[in-house]
C-alpha cells in the first residue's frame, strides 16, 4: 500500500527493541512509569472478572458507566460532552489519535505537528495517507509557541493541527493563551485542533494544579478532539485503554473507525478505568511526589555533565537535554549518539530527532524509571561524556 | 466485601443518610435508567438551582452503599481497608447527627444492576418526583435483563406518592411497564408520537443531553407549581 509506505517502527520503540537485545542494558527511554497498576484497581478488576462481566465486547463506544463517568470528570472542569454520543474509549490514546487520523483526513491532506513533539504522531498521520508539517517550538523561550511559525506553515491543506500538552518531551506546557491563539486561527480556517493531554496529570508546580483545555471553550467545540490515555498516571500502559472526546459528528466519524480496528477497548480494562477514575487527589499526590523526587534526583545528575544543557521540565517525566557538540569527541548527530551510549555504555535513550527537526541534537531521558535505574542510568552516561569529552 | 458484612454496612449507613434527610425535609429528585443518568442528574440539578440550593450526589455513587454515603458528603473508601471504612463509618455518624442540614431539594442518582437494587435503594430515599431515561442494552455482559431492569424501574415509579411526578421517556420500549406501575401523575417525553412532551426540533432524540433538558424543564414545571419546599 502506497500511503503505509511513510510507517515505520517508531525510534523509541527500536531503541527498546535494541536495548532488549543487549544484557544488563540500563533503559530511560521508553515512557513507562516504574509502578505497578495500583493495587485497588486489580482488585476491582478482579471483582468484576469474577462476576463474569469481562467476557464479551462493551458496545463500541465503551461501558456506559465509563463514559458517564468521563462525562462527570469533564462537566467539574468546565468540558460539557454527552457519554452516549461524544465520548469514545479506546484502547490507549495511539488508538485514538490513529482513528482520529483515519477518520478526519483525506489523503494529503497536512497535519501540523509542532517540532519536537511525540515520535508516533507522525506515523499515525502517514497512516491515513497525510503529510505531517512540522512547525519548530522557540527552544531559545523554553519550547514555546511561535505563532508566526504556526502561520507560515498553514496552506489549503491544512486539516488538522495536534498538540501534545503538556508537550512529549520538552515537558513543557501550552498556557491558556496560546492555546487560544492556536484555536482562534484554527477556527477562521476550519482546522481540527486534537489535543493529547497523556501528560495532563503530571504538573509539576506548585501554583498549577490542572490543565487548561479547549474543551472548556463551546466556540471550537465541532474541532477539537481531545485524547487521554489511563496509562501515565494511573500505571496502566499495558492495560490499553484511554479515550476520546469530540463533538457529536467528529464522534460519528471517529466511532466507526474505531469499530473497524479494534471493535471495542478491552472490557476487563474498561472496568480497571473505571477505579482509576475514583482514585482520590490525595492517593494521586503521592505519585506526583514520587516523580518530582525523580526529576530532582536526574536534574543533580545533569548538572554534573557539562556536555549537556537542560531546562527544567515542569511537566510529563522528560528530560530533553541538548547536546553541546564542543564537549564532546567524534559527535554526529542524536542518532549516532544515542547508538553509541547503547553500545558502549549500556544506557538507552531516546534521540532527539525522533520527535522532529528541532529535536535534533538533544536526548530524550525519561525519570519515569525507578530511582535505582536512573543513577544506575545517569552514571552511565555521566561516565560516557567524561570519557568522550574534549 | 462479604455479604453479610455489606447488608449491615448498607443498613447502618441507609439509617444515618435516612435520618439525615429526614431533618433536612429534603425533597428529592431521583434519577435512574440504564443510559443518561449522569448527564439529566446533571441538567436537572443546574434547572432546578432557580428554586435555590440543590444538592447533586456525587460521581456515580449511586448504589446501596454510595448513595447514603453521598447523602452523607462521604467518598467509598478507596482501599476499601478495614481502617479506612471504620474512619469513615465514624465520619458518617457525626455527618448524620451533627453536620447542616441536606438542601431542601436534591438530585441523586440511583444505580441498578440486578433484580432487588431498587428496593435497596428506596429504603434510603423515597423520591418525590422520578426520572427513567433510558432503558437500552448498554452492557453484553449483564446477567440481568432490559425487561428485569424495567420492572426495577416499575418499582421506583410505584414508590412515588400520588402528589409527587414520574418522568419518564416515552421512546423506551419498556416504558409501558414503567407507566402501568405508577400512582402518581407520569409525564412521558420522546421523539415518538404518544410522548406528551416532545422537542422542540423535530428529529429522533439521540444524545442524552438533549432528554436531559426536556425532563428538566417537566421537573422544573412541576416544581414551580408545587412551591418550593
Amino acid at each position: 500500500m502506497q500511503q503505509l509506505a511513510g510507517v515505520e517502527l517508531s525510534k523509541i520503540k527500536q531503541i527498546e527493541l535494541l536495548a532488549a537485545s543487549r544484557p544488563n542494558t540500563v533503559s530511560l527511554a521508553q515512557g513507562i512509569p516504574s509502578f505497578d497498576t495500583p493495587k485497588e484497581i486489580k482488585k476491582a478488576t478482579i471483582t468484576a472478572l469474577n462476576a463474569g462481566r469481562v467476557a464479551k465486547y462493551s458496545l463500541a463506544p465503551g461501558l456506559i458507566e465509563l463514559r458517564e463517568l468521563i462525562e462527570g470528570s469533564l462537566a467539574e472542569e468546565g468540558s460539557q460532552y454527552d457519554a452516549q454520543s461524544e465520548i469514545i474509549v479506546t484502547a490507549g490514546s495511539i488508538e485514538a489519535i490513529s482513528s482520529t487520523m483515519l477518520a478526519l483526513l483525506e489523503p494529503l491532506d497536512e497535519v501540523i505537528l509542532f517540532s519536537p513533539s511525540y515520535v508516533s504522531y507522525n506515523q499515525s498521520i502517514r497512516l491515513a495517507g497525510a503529510k505531517p508539517v512540522y512547525v519548530a517550538l522557540d527552544e531559545a523561550s523554553g519550547w514555546q509557541f511561535d505563532k508566526e511559525a504556526f502561520l507560515a506553515a498553514l496552506n489549503k491543506k491544512t486539516k488538522a493541527v495536534l498538540i501534545c500538552n503538556p508537550n512529549n518531551p520538552t515537558g513543557t506546557i501550552f498556557d491558556k493563551q496560546q492555546l487560544l491563539a492556536i484555536a482562534e486561527i484554527a477556527y477562521d480556517r476550519g482546522i481540527y485542533i486534537i489535543m493529547d493531554e497523556v501528560y495532563k496529570d503530571f504538573l509539576y508546580e506548585e501554583d498549577k494544579t490542572s490543565l487548561y483545555s479547549l474543551t472548556q471553550e463551546v466556540r471550537y467545540r465541532d474541532l477539537v478532539i481531545r485524547i487521554y490515555s489511563f496509562s501515565k498516571a494511573f500505571s496502566m500502559t499495558g492495560w490499553r485503554v484511554g479515550y476520546l472526546v469530540a463533538a457529536e459528528q467528529n464522534a460519528r466519524k471517529i466511532l466507526a473507525v474505531h469499530d473497524a480496528l479494534v471493535t471495542c477497548a478491552p472490557v476487563i480494562s474498561q472496568y480497571a478505568a473505571i477505579k482509576a477514575l475514583e482514585m482520590p487527589r490525595k492517593a494521586w499526590l503521592t505519585y506526583l511526589n514520587e516523580y518530582k523526587g525523580r526529576r530532582n534526583l536526574m536534574y543533580d545528575h545533569l548538572n554534573r555533565i557539562s556536555a549537556l544543557h537542560f531546562t527544567v521540565p515542569s511537566a510529563a517525566y522528560f528530560f530533553f537535554p541538548r547536546v553541546n557538540a564542543t564537549r564532546i569527541r567524534d559527535y554526529h548527530n542524536s542518532e549516532m549518539l544515542s547508538l553509541a551510549l547503547l553500545q558502549v555504555a549500556g544506557v538507552a535513550v531516546v534521540p532527539g530527532a525522533a520527535f522532529g527537526p528541532s529535536g535534533e541534537h538533544h536526548l530524550r531521558l525519561s525519570f519515569g524509571r525507578d530511582r535505582t535505574t536512573i543513577n544506575e542510568g545517569m552514571k552511565r552516561l555521566s561516565d560516557f561524556f567524561a570519557a568522550y569529552a574534549l | 466485601m462479604r455479604y453479610s458484612i455489606k447488608k449491615v454496612l448498607s443498613w447502618f449507613l441507609c439509617a444515618l443518610a435516612r435520618y439525615r434527610l429526614g431533618r433536612s425535609h429534603t425533597v428529592v429528585v431521583a434519577v435512574a435508567g440504564i443510559v443518561g443518568k449522569s448527564t439529566a442528574k446533571r441538567t436537572v440539578a443546574k434547572k432546578l438551582k432557580k428554586f435555590g440550593e440543590v444538592f447533586v450526589s456525587k460521581k456515580n455513587y449511586n448504589t446501596e452503599i454510595g448513595l447514603p454515603l453521598t447523602l452523607l458528603d462521604l467518598e467509598p473508601p478507596y482501599s476499601q481497608t478495614v481502617g479506612e471504612w471504620g474512619t469513615i463509618l465514624y465520619r458518617a455518624f457525626v455527618r448524620a447527627f451533627f453536620s447542616p442540614p441536606l438542601p431542601r431539594l436534591a438530585v441523586v442518582e440511583f444505580g441498578v444492576a440486578e433484580k432487588g437494587d431498587m428496593l435497596q435503594l428506596l429504603k434510603i430515599v423515597t423520591p418525590i418526583v422520578a426520572v427513567i431515561t433510558n432503558i437500552s442494552v448498554s452492557d453484553f455482559n449483564s446477567q440481568t435483563t432490559l425487561e428485569d431492569l424495567s420492572i426495577e424501574f416499575a418499582v421506583l415509579a410505584a414508590s412515588v406518592p400520588k402528589q409527587g411526578l414520574v418522568v419518564l421517556n416515552g421512546d423506551n420500549n419498556y416504558a409501558k411497564i414503567v407507566k402501568s406501575a405508577a400512582k402518581a401523575r407520569i409525564i412521558t417525553y420522546g421523539a415518538k408520537e404518544g410522548n406528551e412532551v416532545h422537542p422542540v426540533a423535530p428529529k429522533v432524540m439521540s444524545s442524552a443531553s438533549d432528554t436531559a433538558t426536556l425532563a428538566a424543564t417537566i421537573i422544573s414545571d412541576f416544581i414551580s407549581q408545587r412551591g418550593t419546599p
